[in-house]
């Protein structure tokens, strides 16, 4: 009677459990592999709140535009703009925002630009408001502008920004220049990488760190030296040399930080603005004079399409690429994508970047990184 | 027969009032429990494995397996699992064998310097992964270690492993790990009767005749579960891989499904395909252990029989045991959080030496309580630890009884369904939970609820070993007494087996609390604006490279943490869990 009694329902139960994990893993299906869902992100823009009211905005002096968000923010979600962000320290610019437009509070979720870019994508295909305004690397963004989910860039200080950060549906706040770098006790400046060819010279053998996330600036790089007569297999090929001679590292502070350590005397490619602050700590680090192509990755902000307090995600952005949000990066040691606020941020060092399309790059980003794939794994074999 | 349930016995019943109620409630109650107990259990953790089937065998064309064919023929896929075999064996070798010393030198025997070798077996367990790899990094890392350049100095460099090596990345690993083993080997060791080993003695038998014929034998199930855990978690860790192991070209699984995930599109076919390997990998292991373990009355000692743990006299070997304790506790733990000390001094790491003394700061310390945020993710991370840790160790205590002490049917599937998270790397859980719960009615998704399940589901695994092996040494007798003198079931989960259970539930405890708090790889998918925890924030600095501010929030984690571990040790004490 026992076993009659545990028996049937049991097996009934685990069905019953079985069905209700599929009921809640399934109940929208995955759709395959990827998450490119673009045909959906049509119906996000279009008559979408954030689209209207840049719309009635338009032909509005500076003025009039600022105190209409700032009315219309302050009565959205009790004043709440969330923003999320890759800035290190975001505080740069919520404080002075905060302080600026009593009432707004600005809360922030900060984490990689990856998985800012995922986690969007994910939040937008469940329908799941988010994101009020959105600041991450260009290419991610350009992922998130091919999915539709962002509004028009729409700014009344977009005329300052510098012409390689403007694109339609967002535009560049920042800058982060990659250089490679040296310490200054482990080798002299004129023994550093002459030239990017420089950096498969034996003499770099085990020395050499190669920061193994940088799809870009490989892509970048790639591109250029194309552009320079090599074909893009010899481009490659120097980059699988490169990271022969090399140590694979995954993160760009880490590396720097390697290097200041004596880990590694030589790294690839580092942020300038993190090479100068643990400068100013007098950290024995050199970078100058820069022999090597300089790649700048892009820092983009944008509104998405589905924000649920637009007014003050424009008015934060407005905020952010003004004066007083420029100046901020640069009192952060970064460099501002207002080109000429961006010219006093190396203390007179000029630097000219390449040019890079961010747009094409990202189009076929999967490929790129692929191609990086066979050259990371190509590390420390040489 | 001496697992037979209560209610099927009636006949042994000696009050006739109380065996009618038992007759017809107990089957009753039972099977409510039971039920309850699945429904619970399958719901968090089926929830993540059909989302990770689905996901798997999902290709453009509808179900396949064209996914696993594409997944195993990435280049360099048969190294990559040798790797990960080497790594997985080699780190649970390495813990196993230094935890489970650590705990019987701990518990069974006489050696002087006890609390040393408990604060040796801990600290190890409370600096966060990330932070214990990159101490190493400074200690033995290539051209920078400091016990490297040391022994080169005598020319003697070949002797330490490189951090960036599949033997330095072994040895890290496995000593960051040994906590885990120790806190399982621990309660195992408190609960078998010391009266065997004595017998063995007075029999003529030699320390380590008694330790390899009595002691070790009676702690097998313990202890074959203490390795399948170190195996699987070798295969499922994601820090040492990582910083260690990307650097010199050693991938295996979860490097593998870190790259996975950081593309685009991400490859959440191939993610899934690497998770369901390590998942069978596990259930085939599991049911190794199961086997092996099958007559799990023989490991019984906890009997009716009063009994009372006793240290075992070391007699010569007391002193070189001690010799070599101390150079464990010198290697796994001063000189980790002596560099970490250093570390967070210096306003960038030099090599120690006497110029960087005049750089020495407190700045890192002052920074790392100003920075905003900081304290509420440590509330969050408190937070959540003490109530998953709580809610792990009650619901598997009964669950192991359940698997163990009764006849309910599906108690295989009980202890099976609960050890599948441990197979689930954490990311692939957070990428999991974040599809269910975005889609959920209820408001899990941006709270600290959805950190709360994750936390509970990874860690059931865990509480399952510490409850199951406490449990499997406690005889039947003495519920059955409890049983024949009229307790209901309740009275006796709660006033016999509970108790019983204590050294193991404690330990259990302790070690879920730490490792939630230590718990990264799902909280950095799952946390949001204001539900950002500690090991979050630990990683942010480390990603910004405050490695300074990082070192002086390990150093305060260090010496926060041993005070609760000290507390908690002494209010074991006191409600009898631990001898005195």
């Amino acid at each position: 009677m026992i076993s009659l009694v545990q028996y049937t329902p049991l097996r009934g139960l685990i069905a019953c459990v079985v069905s209700l994990s599929l009921v809640a893993a399934a109940c929208s299906a995955p759709g395959g592999d990827s998450d490119s869902n673009s045909a959906q992100g049509a119906d996000k823009c279009t008559d979408s709140a954030t689209v209207k009211l840049q719309d009635s905005l338009k032909g509005k002096a500076p003025q009039d535009r600022e105190k209409v968000l700032l009315e219309q923010a302050a009565a959205a979600h009790g004043g709440t703009i969330n923003l999320y962000t890759e800035v290190n320290d975001p505080t740069v610019i919520t404080d002075p925002f905060e302080k600026k437009y009593d009432g707004l509070h600005v809360s922030v979720y900060r984490a990689g630009s990856e998985q800012i870019r995922e986690r969007v994508l994910q939040e937008s295909q469940a329908n799941f408001a988010g994101a009020d305004i959105v600041e991450l690397d260009s290419l991610e963004m350009a992922i998130l502008d091919q999915n539709k989910l962002l509004a028009p860039a729409d700014s009344p200080f977009l005329d300052g920004v510098t012409p390689s950060a403007k694109f339609a549906n967002f535009t560049g706040d920042r800058l982060s220049y990659i250089v490679p770098v040296w310490n200054t006790n482990a080798i002299a400046d004129t023994a550093a990488p002459q030239s990017l060819q420089d950096m498969k010279d034996p003499r770099f053998k085990g020395k050499l760190a190669l920061e193994g996330s940088d799809v870009f600036w490989f892509a970048s790089l790639v591109s250029y030296l194309q552009g320079q007569g090599m074909t893009k297999d010899e481009a490659v090929q120097l980059f699988k040399d490169i990271a022969a001679n090399s140590a694979i590292t995954d993160g760009h502070t880490t590396t720097t930080d390697l290097v200041v350590a004596g880990q590694y005397e030589v790294a690839a490619n580092n942020f300038i603005h993190r090479i100068r602050e643990l400068q100013g700590k007098g950290a024995p680090l050199q970078f100058l004079p820069v022999k090597v192509p300089v790649v700048a990755e892009v820092t983009g902000i944008s509104v998405p399409c589905a924000s649920a307090n637009p007014a003050g995600a424009l008015l934060l952005q407005d905020f952010i690429l003004g004066p007083e949000g420029q100046q901020a990066f640069i009192d952060d040691d970064r460099t501002p994508s207002n080109e000429k606020m961006a010219a006093t941020s190396f203390g007179g060092v000029e630097i000219e970047p390449i040019k890079t399309d961010v747009e094409a790059i990202s189009k076929q980003y999967s490929d790129w990184n692929e191609l990086w794939q066979t050259v990371v794994h190509n590390g420390g074999k040489g | 027969m001496t697992q037979v349930l209560a209610s099927e016995t009636p006949e042994t019943g000696a009050r006739p009032v109380a065996q009618a109620r038992v007759v017809t409630r107990r089957p009753v109650g039972l099977w409510t429990l039971g039920a309850l107990v699945i429904v619970l259990l399958g719901y968090l953790v089926l929830s993540p494995l059909v989302y990770l089937v689905w996901r798997g065998l999902t290709t453009g064309d509808g179900f396949g397996l064209g996914n696993v064919v594409a997944a195993y023929e990435v280049p360099g896929t048969s190294e990559m699992l040798l790797n990960s075999f080497l790594f997985a064996g080699g780190s649970a070798l390495v813990s196993t064998i230094t935890g489970t010393a650590l705990a019987f030198f701990c518990v069974r025997s006489n050696a002087p310097l006890k609390p040393l070798l408990y604060a040796a077996s801990i600290v190890p367990l409370i600096v966060p992964g990330i932070l214990y790899t990159i101490s190493w990094v400074y200690l033995i890392g290539g051209n920078v270690g400091v016990i490297k350049k040391a022994f080169g100095a005598f020319g003697l460099g070949f002797v330490v492993p490189d951090a960036f090596s599949m033997p330095g990345m072994i040895l890290i690993d496995g000593l960051h790990l040994s906590p885990l083993v120790f806190l399982l080997m621990f309660a195992a060791f408190k609960s078998t009767d010391p009266s065997l080993e004595e017998s063995a003695m007075m029999s003529g038998a030699s320390v380590p005749q008694t330790v390899r014929r009595v002691t070790l034998p009676l702690v097998r199930p313990a202890l074959l579960g203490a390795v399948l855990i170190m195996v699987v978690r070798g295969l499922e860790s994601f820090e040492t891989p990582a910083v260690l192991g990307m650097p010199s070209g050693t991938w295996v699984f979860t490097s593998r499904i870190y790259d996975a995930l950081h593309t685009y599109p991400i490859k959440y076919d191939q993610a899934s395909i690497y998770s369901l390997s390590l998942l069978l990998i596990t259930v085939a292991g599991l049911l190794l252990v199961q086997y092996l373990n099958r007559r799990s009355e023989r490991f019984q000692t906890v009997t009716g029989k009063g009994f009372r743990p006793r240290p075992m006299d070391l007699g010569a070997w007391r002193w070189p045991v001690s010799v070599g304790f101390v150079v464990y506790f010198l290697i796994a733990v001063v000189s980790p959080l002596l560099i970490l000390l250093w570390m967070s001094l210096l306003p960038f790491y030099q090599t120690p030496g006497i110029a960087p003394l005049k750089t020495l700061t407190l700045n890192n310390y002052t920074e790392l309580f100003q920075t905003r945020g900081v304290v509420e993710s440590i509330k969050n991370s408190a937070f959540l630890a003490l109530t998953s840790a709580t809610a792990v160790m009650l619901f598997t205590a009964v669950i192991s009884w359940l698997v163990l002490k009764s006849r309910f049917r599906g108690r295989r599937l009980l202890e099976l369904l609960a050890s599948f998270p441990l197979a689930m790397p954490g990311l692939v859980l957070g990428v999991a939970l974040i599809f269910i719960y975005l889609r959920s009615p209820l408001p899990i998704y941006g709270t600290l609820a959805i950190l709360f399940i994750a936390y509970v589901t990874r860690y059931l695994p865990y509480g399952m070993r510490y409850s199951g092996s406490s449990l499997a040494q406690v005889g039947a007798e003495l519920e059955e007494s409890a049983h024949m003198s009229g307790a209901t079931w309740r009275d006796t989960f709660r006033r016999i087996v509970l108790p019983l259970m204590g050294p193991g539930l404690v330990a259990g405890w302790i070690y879920v609390v730490v490792v939630s708090i230590r718990e990264l790889s799902s909280s950095i998918l799952l946390y949001s604006q204001n539900t950002r925890v500690m090991s979050v924030t630990i990683w942010e600095f480390w990603q910004n490279g405050q490695t300074g501010v990082l070192a002086a929030l390990g150093v305060s984690m260090v010496v926060v943490l041993m005070a609760l571990v000290a507390v908690a040790y002494k209010l074991g004490a006191k409600i009898g869990v631990r001898e005195t």
